[in-house]
């Protein structure tokens, strides 16, 4: 039958309306128009973009569009809920402003520094990139370039990133923007565990009796793990929270125990609580002479300033922070003695009763309990020894690795655990818990990467923070950002960060799918690929590694961060890079590019176009010409099977919800280190830590230390900053979604309304916070969804049109090099009343 | 008196210079949610956003979006004594005060089985429903409805057919 | 730019079932409109077909203040040109057509 174009568009406005409402399409139009293509939407899983929690949510597509998310309820993870974010997903990717071809500053049609942008082509942008790190290589050393990635890069871009710079360019200046979010947490585990990320599950959450928030606000950055507490917390009335923050927040709405400490507290808090366990002899004994050691780490450990700081100078063990002694229980004991319950209670600033309940929490045998805590510990001056000492009072009392009894460290990022941690993007690590220092592990990742002797260097690569300085100093030629907005996330914005990219020396590359401020003080901008643009995979905070599939195209010319780092290493050849000597024990690369080399190796493209799922568009694969992503994956997998730290085959997470690693056999590992649960735990140890050479993991005695910045007579203020709900880090994504956007608008200064009255402030007064390095200015807020006690002010960072950033101060946790953005001293100024 | 007014003019003038100078610091670069140009700068903060007037409820994006709050909702109190939201959506009192009531998704445990209340994982309402301020958007999204990309695609297929 | 226009249209309107019969009739009445499909609970699809797009705003406007109509959207709007509107459709449309066709 042939129809008429009348007949057809009526038989389709018709078909629309009807699937619009829900209804059947009528009789009389089924012969029109049932074209499963046009009305069959196509449903797909894929781990949500956002935070660290890793939901699978559902996405709809149609006509090449994303139409429609929702929460997946065969998920185990969050069980077809989604937090609001979560929900408007389905936005994120359509901002008007999308880029979509890359921009180059020019004047007079070539490069420069001081010029404006224009569009360039991706042949010009790359040639450029490859003349530039050439040049800087050659004439500077590899340590002249540099690499900041990110927690949310999938787990492919991840290892092909970290390969091209610690291999190809021989640099180890690529780290993660997971620096600032959970490298306190890495070290904490490497410490006293030997092997990165948690024994424990989410599932925990269903054994437990009690939750400890440590620094945390669950309720507003992990909603979804924060329903399951609150499922948990109000189905069995005798379960117990408590919340522990420098100010309250909307998690404290579930509190029993509801305790607001003055900042840098929680060390006395937790060796009180220690001292509370020893005192009343609750200790484990059995559990603590069979499998623990006790350890005093060093103490006057700086800050993490610039090596000239006074603070930095003044510091006796600056340079090795990282380093203990042994020391006997009774040691231990006598160390914590000091920490009363009378001394936390009048340096916190939390009742005694208070204390002592939470102490309880884990004193008490018959207590399931289940710490939680992410950046209010993590990005902390002594945010290593507070994770440790948080793990000190989980093995003291042997509650660990066990249903219901876990210390929990949460992710900020999708990927900061699949991608930034177990992949190893940090400047001092490779795969799966190696690190450069480790000749041993240099020379396995040599192995595995067929590459010779000598070429990963031995010297730990510039971190975050030191990577702004190093531009600022000149020190860094060519930087290239990726999936991250350090302009406006770093620290120290205006005396570090933007001094160094705008520096003449300098040629700074950001990839990013919209302009933000960092792509504003950028020289080059390359449009990317986001979310199901591209072929992924995440790693969340329960070691559950998520797969998803490319379900429709990027817009313009935009490119995924993979295809990008590929086609750079297409157009630098090894002999441009590699000094003569390594050359000649790898004769055979002497022509090769680094795209053969790394990528083109034998092992990364030995599986064929046909490998992959059939009705699924995969744009590096067939730009390259074979499933790249597959080839990486099953490469890097090679360097965790056998080492605790296995995945399963590249497949199979194509069709299943994730699996928890260690996969061994097909089976997920839920608890670590517990026999029973864990296959690497050797029959009859019921407990083995075997990550650490003698199976035991490590008590540790730490010292209260001051903050390096605490506020004074000209700067009366502490400052704290974070996230809200509704946006996600930088805002860039979620800002750009209307019902997100709508809801929380603009930064706000959270502060009390006894404060603002004294200030002769008040709500809706615009006022500028200025510390020692900078001012922005905010409208008050006294009655948010955040309420600081006196003396404490609150700004979330979303806002790129108020830096807050600007204001804090640079100073680090010197063992992890991770920025404490929750305390510096400011002051406020009244711009007007309003 | 002539003389003070000539060093005072002459003092806008070096500060006036100085600020242009200040902005010469920031390259020229795309506008994004901030305008491009502008880094170094501290921007002057714009007023709070207020709650909507006469919001009505809007129509959801797709079946699973969870509504937005078409009101103030400043000061409610939701916390393990008292959750102010459920006060006019639950079942019992939703009628009564003209509110929606809630989805009856939300009577669905993590189990999917049923339940005689509103279920202890959905308690806290600000999760997933947010209210609404006044703000415009900075930026403004093509996001296109299902309906919306059918018609898109059945007008490229006309126009396709057409050539 | 064609100097006449056909617009093709279709609304999706909301009645109390109870009137459900009384709007059917109604809408079948009026010369540009049709309806194509019903259900129990009330919902409508009516397609509209006319000259002029203001009619097809005005036909809403018309079914919004009938008696029982709960509200009546427009969903879809297509434009074609009068003078090719009874030749075949294009392959393509033809063929999603007919994949969908009961044999």
């Amino acid at each position: 039958m042939k129809m008429t174009r009348r007949e057809f568009a009526k038989a389709n406005a018709v078909a629309v309306a009807a699937a619009t409402a829900g209804m059947a399409i009528p009789a009389g139009a089924t012969n029109l128009i049932t074209n499963a293509d046009l009305t069959r939407l196509n449903w797909n899983k894929a781990p949500c973009r956002f935070c660290g929690v890793g939901c699978s949510v559902m996405v709809a597509t149609q006509g090449n569009r994303i139409v429609a998310t929702h929460g997946d309820i065969h998920s185990e993870v969050n069980r077809g809920l989604n937090c609001v974010k979560g929900y408007f997903l389905s936005k994120i990717l359509y901002g008007q402003d999308r880029l979509q071809q890359p921009l180059l500053r020019k004047r007079n049609g070539v490069y420069d520094k001081r010029g404006d942008f224009e569009p360039v082509s991706w042949d010009e942008a790359l040639d450029l990139m490859a003349d530039k790190f050439k040049s800087a290589i050659r004439e500077h050393g590899p340590e002249s370039v540099a690499m900041f990635g990110s927690g949310q890069w999938t787990i492919w871009e991840g290892y092909a990133a970290s390969k091209l710079f610690k291999a190809g360019l021989r640099s180890n200046n690529i780290d993660p923007n997971a620096r600032h979010c959970m490298a306190s947490a890495v070290f904490a585990f490497m410490r006293a565990f030997g092997s990165d990320e948690p024994m424990g599950v989410y599932d925990d959450i269903e054994h437990a009796n009690a939750f400890v928030l440590w620094g945390s606000n669950m309720a507003e950055m992990h909603p979804i793990l924060w329903t399951r507490v609150t499922d948990r917390r109000l189905s069995y009335p005798e379960t117990q929270v408590a919340v522990l923050s420098t100010f309250q927040h909307r998690s404290f709405d579930l509190a029993d125990i509801p305790m607001v400490m003055k900042p840098n507290a929680d060390v006395v808090i937790l060796n009180y609580i220690a001292n509370h366990i020893i005192q009343t002899d609750r200790v484990d004994r059995d559990f603590v002479e069979n499998h623990t050691n006790f350890v005093r780490a060093v103490d006057d450990i700086g800050y993490g300033l610039r090596d000239e700081h006074p603070l930095q100078q003044a510091a006796a063990n600056a340079d090795e922070p990282n380093r203990w002694t042994e020391m006997s229980f009774d040691e231990f004991a006598d160390h914590v003695a000091d920490f009363t319950l009378e001394r936390a209670a009048r340096e916190s600033g939390v009742s005694e009763s208070r204390l002592e309940r939470l102490a309880e929490l884990y004193a008490d045998p018959d207590i399931k309990v289940m710490s939680f805590w992410t950046m209010g510990v993590n990005q902390h001056t002594r945010g290593v020894w507070v994770n440790n000492l948080i793990y000190n009072l989980h093995l003291l009392t042997g509650k660990i690795s066990e249903p219901g009894n876990s210390p929990f460290s949460l992710t900020g990022q999708p990927s900061a655990c699949g991608t930034a941690r177990e992949v190893g993007t940090f400047a001092h690590r490779l795969p799966a818990d190696r690190v450069v220092t480790n000749p041993e592990h240099r020379r396995e990742a040599e192995q595995i990467w067929k590459l010779p002797e000598g070429t990963i260097p031995e010297r730990v690569g510039f971190h975050a923070v030191e990577q702004s300085r190093k531009l600022k100093d000149g020190a860094i030629k060519v930087y290239w950002t990726q999936v991250n907005n350090n302009m406006q996330a770093g620290p120290n914005t205006q005396q570090e960060i933007l001094p160094g990219w705008r520096n003449e020396e300098a040629f700074v590359i950001v990839s990013d799918i919209y302009p933000t401020a960092s792509a504003q003080a950028a020289d080059l901008i390359l449009p990317a690929a986001s979310w199901v643009e591209k072929e992924g995979a995440f790693g969340n905070s329960e070691r559950r590694t998520q797969f998803f599939h490319q379900l429709i195209d990027a817009p313009g010319e935009a490119r995924s961060d993979l295809w990008q780092l590929v086609e750079l290493a297409k157009r630098i050849d090894v002999a441009d890079v590699w000094p003569s000597e390594l050359l000649d024990k790898a004769p055979e690369y002497r022509d090769k590019t680094l795209f053969e080399l790394l990528y083109a190796n034998g092992q990364v493209d030995s599986y064929p176009l046909s490998d992959m799922e059939e009705g699924y568009a995969n744009q590096e694969a067939e730009a390259f010409g074979f499933y790249i992503q597959k080839g990486l994956f099953e490469e890097y997998a090679r360097f965790g099977r056998g080492k605790g730290k296995d995945l399963d085959a590249f497949d199979n997470y194509h069709q299943n919800r994730g699996k928890r690693w260690p996969v061994v056999d097909g089976q997920e590992t839920l608890w670590r280190y517990r026999e029973g649960y864990d296959p690497y735990v050797e029959e009859g140890r019921g407990v083995q830590f075997y990550a650490k050479p003698d199976d035991r993991a490590l008590i540790f005695a730490v010292p209260d230390e001051p903050p390096p910045e605490s506020p004074d007579e000209e700067y009366p203020y502490w400052l704290s900053t974070g996230r809200v709900l509704e946006h996600w880090h930088t805002g860039s994504m979620t800002r750009r979604v209307p019902e997100l956007h709508r809801a929380v608008p603009a930064a706000l200064l959270y502060m009390h309304p006894e404060d603002a009255r004294e200030e002769g402030m008040r709500r809706g007064s615009e006022v500028k916070v200025i510390s020692r390095r900078g001012e922005v200015r905010l409208r008050v807020e006294t009655r948010g969804r955040v309420t600081p006690p006196r003396g404490l002010v609150y700004v979330p960072f979303f806002d790129a049109n108020r830096l807050i950033n600007n204001v804090v101060l640079d100073a680090t946790d010197p063992i992890s090099k991770q920025t404490d953005f929750k305390k510096c001293a400011v002051r406020l100024e009244l711009v007007s009343l309003a | 008196m002539k003389w003070l007014t000539m060093l005072s003019l002459s003092l806008v003038l070096v500060v006036a210079g100085l600020a242009i100078a200040e902005e010469r610091r920031d390259d020229s670069a795309p506008d994004g949610l901030r305008p491009g140009g502008t880094l170094s700068q501290s921007l002057p903060a714009p007023p709070m956003a207020g709650e909507p007037r006469d919001a009505g409820r809007e129509v959801l994006n797709y079946p699973e979006q969870p509504p937005v709050i078409p009101h103030g909702i400043r000061d409610y109190q939701i916390d393990t004594r008292a959750n102010r939201c459920l006060t006019c959506h639950s079942r019992e009192h939703a009628v009564q005060a003209g509110a929606p009531m809630v989805s009856v998704s939300h009577f669905r445990d993590r189990h999917q089985q049923v339940l005689a209340a509103v279920s202890p994982d959905r308690y806290f309402c600000t999760q997933c429903h947010v209210p609404q301020t006044d703000a415009s958007p900075i930026v403004s999204n093509t996001f296109l409805n299902v309906d919306e990309v059918l018609g898109e695609m059945l007008r490229q297929q006309r126009e396709g057919g057409g050539q | 730019m064609p100097n006449e226009t056909l617009h093709i249209a279709s609304l999706l309107v909301h009645v109390r079932p109870e009137h459900a019969r009384e709007v059917t009739r109604w809408l079948a009445a009026q010369p540009e409109s049709e309806v194509s499909a019903e259900d129990p609970s009330g919902k409508l699809v009516v397609v509209v077909e006319s000259l002029r797009e203001a009619r097809i705003l005005e036909l809403i406007d018309a079914i919004q203040v009938r008696p029982g109509v709960l509200g009546a959207a427009l969903v879809y709007h297509q434009v074609l040109d009068p003078a090719s509107a009874d030749e075949p459709a294009d392959p393509v449309s033809s063929q999603a057509a007919a994949e969908g066709m009961p044999t």
